[in-house]
């Protein structure tokens, strides 16, 4: 979610640069699109480490000093 | 106050409340479909920023996609949620102040930009007809910053390699199982049987119109994932065996064509990823048929992960379906047990 408001981020500043007959700049557009797929890939890397974690252990949060609710949040991204 | 500023008003608070919702609520199922919500709502906030291609790409990709792959992941951790206890309301407090405070800086940055702001749409504009293109981001994508998109199927790539390696070794090279309880009258297997010739139809033009206006590589083979998986739940067909050196070859298909066009470059024009005047457009072209049909089954497999139910894991009571036992139903069941 924080990857998808920085995203927009980008959007806002491309919409605000709109010149030369677009109505948004398009390298930034074309950054977020390559963002959008490459956060995908990590997190789908992600999950699959995690669910390898709950299957090797049984739980899905590091034995130690880790936040206990990191299998509520560890697979969002 | 004119209808559009109200309904981009109106957008902004419906994004953040159900990013809030997201965050906060603690069922992990409710928060997936929640993400699920929020990335289609990011998408009309990017068609009202004038970001069409972004918007498709956000709403198979970021949206779809992700959250089918969340949704497998959550029916899976199930059991290790009942033990979690919320963190700490002084560490919830304290997180929610710093992200407003970066958020309200952002913010201001960027309403103090000039007007006009920073930009290179101009610059973008002036090499883009000799490419041949329309589309300011796929000449982005393509001629300029090429590199850029190459190596992004690279990491695609990488990342699938890395799901698999992830598998246990007897699950190395094997079917990814997806299947639900296969009801041959069922809405799903209708839907199955439906949509996918007019989905293939449609990514086929998405990825031809990418040259001139809003669509491509990604957004098509996004969609070719969403109709694959549509066949998969319903279980019309099953997955291929992902040691199967045919699904591998079409994997790599696309990378490597793009790679060789990007050599061909030093033979024919000035260097790596240079492509000769007059044949920019057909050259892209090519490599985006490759990469569509690529993309849709390296997003595909990725979501898949490399093996859908574990026979080998501990079974919990409301995963009985998912051992080896009874491979015939999946995870899914749990949570529509009409499938």
């Amino acid at each position: 979610m924080i990857g998808s408001g920085v995203f927009m981020l980008f959007g806002v500043i491309a919409r605000r640069g709109a010149a030369g007959g677009v109505d948004a700049d398009p390298v930034p557009q074309a950054l977020v699109i390559t963002g959008i797929v490459v956060a995908f890939s990590a997190t789908a890397m992600a999950v699959a480490l995690l669910l390898r974690l709950f299957k090797a252990t049984g739980e899905a949060t590091l034995a130690v000093s880790a936040p206990k609710d990191a299998g509520g949040d560890g697979d969002r991204s | 106050m004119s209808p559009a500023t109200i309904f981009d008003i109106g957008l902004a608070v419906l994004v953040l409340g159900v990013a809030a919702w997201t965050i906060l609520v603690r069922d992990t199922f409710a928060a997936v479909v929640s993400f699920v919500v929020y990335g289609l709502l990011v998408a009309l906030v990017w068609v009202r920023l004038s970001a069409v291609d972004v918007a498709l790409t956000e709403a198979a990709i970021g949206s779809g996609v992700t959250g089918m792959l969340l949704l497998g992941a959550a029916a899976r951790l199930r059991p290790a949620e009942a033990g979690a206890t919320p963190p700490s309301a002084l560490i919830c407090a304290s997180a929610a102040g710093l992200c407003t405070l970066i958020a309200m800086g952002l913010a201001a940055t960027t309403l103090i930009l000039p007007d006009p702001a920073p930009t290179l749409a101009p610059a973008a504009m002036a090499g883009l007809p000799a490419s041949g293109l329309g589309n300011p981001v796929t000449g982005v994508l393509f001629v300029y910053r090429a590199l850029d998109t190459l190596l992004e199927k690279v990491v695609l790539v990488l990342a699938l390699v890395g799901v698999w390696s992830l598998a246990a070794d007897e699950e190395w090279g094997g079917t990814p199982e997806i299947s639900a309880t296969r009801q041959p009258d069922g809405i799903l297997t209708f839907l199955a049987q439906l949509l996918p010739p007019v989905g293939i139809v449609l990514a086929i033009y998405m990825f031809w119109v990418g040259a001139d206006h809003p669509g491509g590589a990604f957004q098509g083979g996004a969609l070719l994932t969403a109709m694959w998986l549509l066949v998969l739940m319903a279980g019309v067909r099953t997955a291929p065996a992902t040691g199967l050196v045919a699904l591998r070859l079409v994997i790599v298909a696309g990378p490597v064509i793009f790679l060789a066009i990007g050599f061909a470059g030093f033979a024919w024009a000035d260097g790596f990823l240079s492509y000769p005047a007059g044949y920019a457009k057909p050259l892209i072209v090519i490599a985006e048929a490759a990469l569509t049909l690529s993309i849709g089954v390296t997003l595909g497999l990725l979501a898949l992960g490399p093996r859908r139910c574990m026979a080998s894991a501990p079974p919990p009571s409301w995963a009985s379906g998912c051992s080896a036992s009874s491979p015939a139903r999946s995870c899914y069941a749990k949570f529509w047990p009409s499938m």
